[in-house]
């Protein structure tokens, strides 16, 4: 790259002749194409190589599920699904609650005139079979709740989750936000499914309705 | 001069090839420039969107889900297609000491590929996205890109087939096999994805084979090929080991395309598949460390040039990053470093750590050395150069740190479930930002070299004839002030 004489740092655009070589400045000080050296390659990094494809041979035989295509991948290497270990309500539950607090808030306040709060609501801490026919069906149209009115839609989540699910964000809700409610059993939540699932969503006397009719 | 260059007919072959490729490379490489800015900008609104949902809210056509599938099309094709398409005719046409065929063809065939990238990504911003990530493009706009390639391939074998070395350089190993893997890749993976050959959970695996061939089988080997031609050209020194380039090249054309599945990790495929996809990615280590070694000694003894050459800076830069994302990025594929990273912003990080870490700054070497030999003119502004240089470094690697980063404390929180979702994204916000702010250093870079850019391919009443360094006192004001004076 460096030239050994100094140059003019720049020159008048030339006449032909001297241009030919100043427009080639650059090809004529590169240095030639580059070479294949031929140092030859450490036996010892060739064994690692070996060594480590080795690995991925025994990797895939350890991982690869009986060649099967019919497992869910993840499912295949795991041990044999016993019965499932009955999971924490209040963990499930407050994994469930995520899809709740865009509407209810992560602090169960919910947002006035739109959404009711889940915090001292007598809709969550009272009625068992209530509280799960709402989180079954969801509700539509105003809605009062402590004395104030809200008018949002809430979606249905019987085709979103299960029994187990729902038992488990309901009692979730009940023992949270300063509320302090007992937990709500999965037994519940299926006699309340069996019994009103096929219905659309609760309008305020409906259920009303259905809460006194029990 | 002459204890560097060796003969008299490599001089006149090289100023041969250079006059054929003049206007070819530097419509290619326009091309590049102006689409990283395109792909920069696109990102940049992307990034923004991410931490102020509500920035260009309301235009349909800027929402988050038409224009970061732009950001990456444009990034991918039309950056790296044009760039790696003119780093590809301009070295095999050095390598083979032979010109460059047919360039009023190649140059209509470059302007109907912006044309093809043009429409796809109008098309895009329509709502016409095919919806199957990096091919989203509609359609109709795919043979506008297939096409002029076609060209760019025939050039490439009749260059190959004229060359007057018998020897065939390792750089133009990797040209050549790039030019065999890509057209095979997108026709099949177009196939198998857009029009519909297979179906169902074959359709994501072949959608994932393209997408990650796309960068390891296109754009990797010509990151690659021009690393082997420019650390050894700059400094004059012969590549360190031509067998550890053989094992190289090798390892890298039959590991890297089985690595896609990765992934789909967690995803319904048979284990197998992913299985398969963790091994391939992992034994990447071989053709990554055996490729790093060789660079690395080539390079021991000559590290002080790295002070003055821009070339050697931006190539020594790619070369590195290239072994550090590729280490990353083979840990990355196993299952139980996927169990915290994965749908979080690292991936996001990993990818830009290799495109703009390592793919783009050897572009920028490339068009650093090549440009004063197309032109026949020196970079006009040192200053510009310095600029570029630690935009790139410096964005790159504020970007890279900061979603790592953000994306292990995110995955870590994601895998809590006593951690409330909103917390999460909460968490992720200042990351964001600084992701924005980096954006931005990356865009000042960009424009620093479109600026310098322009001004090399325009016709100046003065010529610059010793070469324009880093450590170079240069700018355009003094180029402007002398031709005052000389025209007084």
């Amino acid at each position: 790259m460096q030239s050994d004489q100094p140059k003019p740092e720049h020159r008048r655009a030339p006449e032909m002749q001297d241009r030919i070589l100043e427009l080639h400045a650059a090809a004529m000080r590169e240095m030639s194409d580059p070479r294949d050296g031929m140092r030859p390659t450490p036996v010892a990094f060739l064994i690692c190589c070996l060594l480590f494809t080795m690995w991925g041979g025994y990797y895939i035989g350890a991982n690869a599920g009986d060649w099967t295509g019919d497992g869910l991948a993840e499912q295949a290497n795991r041990a044999p699904a016993g019965p499932a270990a009955p999971q924490n309500p209040m963990v499930l539950g407050a994994e469930v609650y995520n899809a709740c607090t865009q509407c209810h808030q992560a602090d169960g306040k919910g947002l006035a005139g739109q959404f009711p709060p889940l915090a001292g609501s007598e809709f969550v801490t009272g009625d068992e079979r209530r509280l799960a026919a709402i989180l079954l069906n969801g509700i539509n149209g105003d809605f009062h709740v402590n004395g104030q009115i809200y008018n949002s839609q809430m979606p249905a989540w019987k085709d979103v989750y299960n029994d187990e699910e729902i038992a488990a964000v309901a009692t979730y809700i009940r023992a949270s936000f300063g509320n302090k409610a007992g937990p709500v059993a999965k037994t519940i939540v299926e006699a309340v499914r069996k019994q009103v699932g096929a219905a659309g969503a609760w309008s305020e006397a409906g259920l009303a309705e259905f809460a006194a009719g029990k | 001069m002459s204890a560097t260059s060796d003969s008299r007919g490599e001089v006149v072959s090289r100023i041969e090839v250079d006059r054929s490729a003049e206007w070819v490379v530097t419509v290619y490489w326009a091309s590049a420039l102006l689409w990283l800015t395109v792909a920069t900008l696109a990102g940049l609104i992307s990034s923004i969107k991410l931490h102020s949902p509500g920035f260009l809210g309301n235009i349909e056509w800027l929402t988050f889900g038409r224009i970061r599938p732009v950001h990456w099309d444009t990034a991918v094709y039309g950056f790296g297609g044009t760039a790696a398409s003119g780093t590809l005719l301009w070295l095999q046409a050095r390598l083979c000491q032979t010109r460059i065929p047919f360039p009023t063809l190649l140059i209509a065939g470059g302007v109907v590929f912006n044309v093809g990238i043009l429409l796809g990504s109008i098309g895009v911003l329509m709502g016409k996205s095919t919806g199957v990530e990096t091919l989203e493009f509609p359609l109709w706009a795919m043979p506008l890109l297939v096409i002029p390639y076609v060209f760019i391939v025939i050039a490439n074998f009749k260059m190959y087939f004229n060359r007057r070395n018998a020897h065939t350089y390792v750089s133009q190993w990797y040209l050549m096999a790039v030019t065999i893997w890509f057209p095979v890749l997108v026709l099949s993976a177009e196939a198998c994805t857009n029009l519909g050959a297979v179906d169902g959970v074959a359709q994501a695996i072949a959608n994932w084979w393209y997408g990650h061939n796309v960068v390891g089988l296109f754009a990797t080997p010509t990151g690659i090929a021009a690393a082997y031609y420019l650390i050894p050209k700059v400094i004059g020194k012969p590549v360190h080991s031509y067998h550890l380039s053989l094992l190289g090249f090798w390892s890298n054309a039959i590991f890297y395309n089985w690595a896609g599945t990765h992934h789909l990790t967690g995803g319904p495929l048979p284990a197998w598949t992913i299985t398969i996809g963790v091994v391939g990615s992992m034994m990447m280590f071989i053709p990554v460390i055996t490729i790093g070694i060789n660079h690395h000694m080539t390079m021991v003894g000559s590290f002080h040039h790295l002070k003055t050459s821009p070339t050697l800076r931006f190539a020594v830069m790619g070369s590195m990053v290239y072994t550090l994302s590729s280490f990353q990025g083979a840990l990355e594929s196993l299952r139980s470093h996927q169990e915290i990273t994965h749908f979080t912003h690292y991936t996001i990080g990993h990818v830009h750590f290799g495109m703009y870490g390592f793919f783009a700054p050897l572009m920028f070497a490339m068009m650093y050395y090549a440009m004063p030999r197309l032109t026949g003119n020196e970079w006009i502004s040192a200053r510009l150069i310095r600029i570029h240089f630690w935009c790139t470094l410096g964005g790159m690697l504020l970007y890279t740190l900061a979603m790592c980063y953000a994306g292990i404390r995110q995955g870590l929180m994601m895998n809590d479930p006593t951690v409330p979702f909103l917390n999460i994204v909460k968490f992720t916000i200042p990351y964001l930002w600084i992701r924005t702010a980096a954006g931005l250093i990356l865009l000042a870079g960009t424009v620093a070299f479109l600026i310098n850019f322009w001004r090399i391919v325009q016709p100046h009443r003065l010529r610059f004839v010793t070469p324009t360094l880093m450590t170079t006192e240069r700018d355009y004001d003094m180029l402007l002030k002398k031709e005052k004076e000389l025209s007084q």
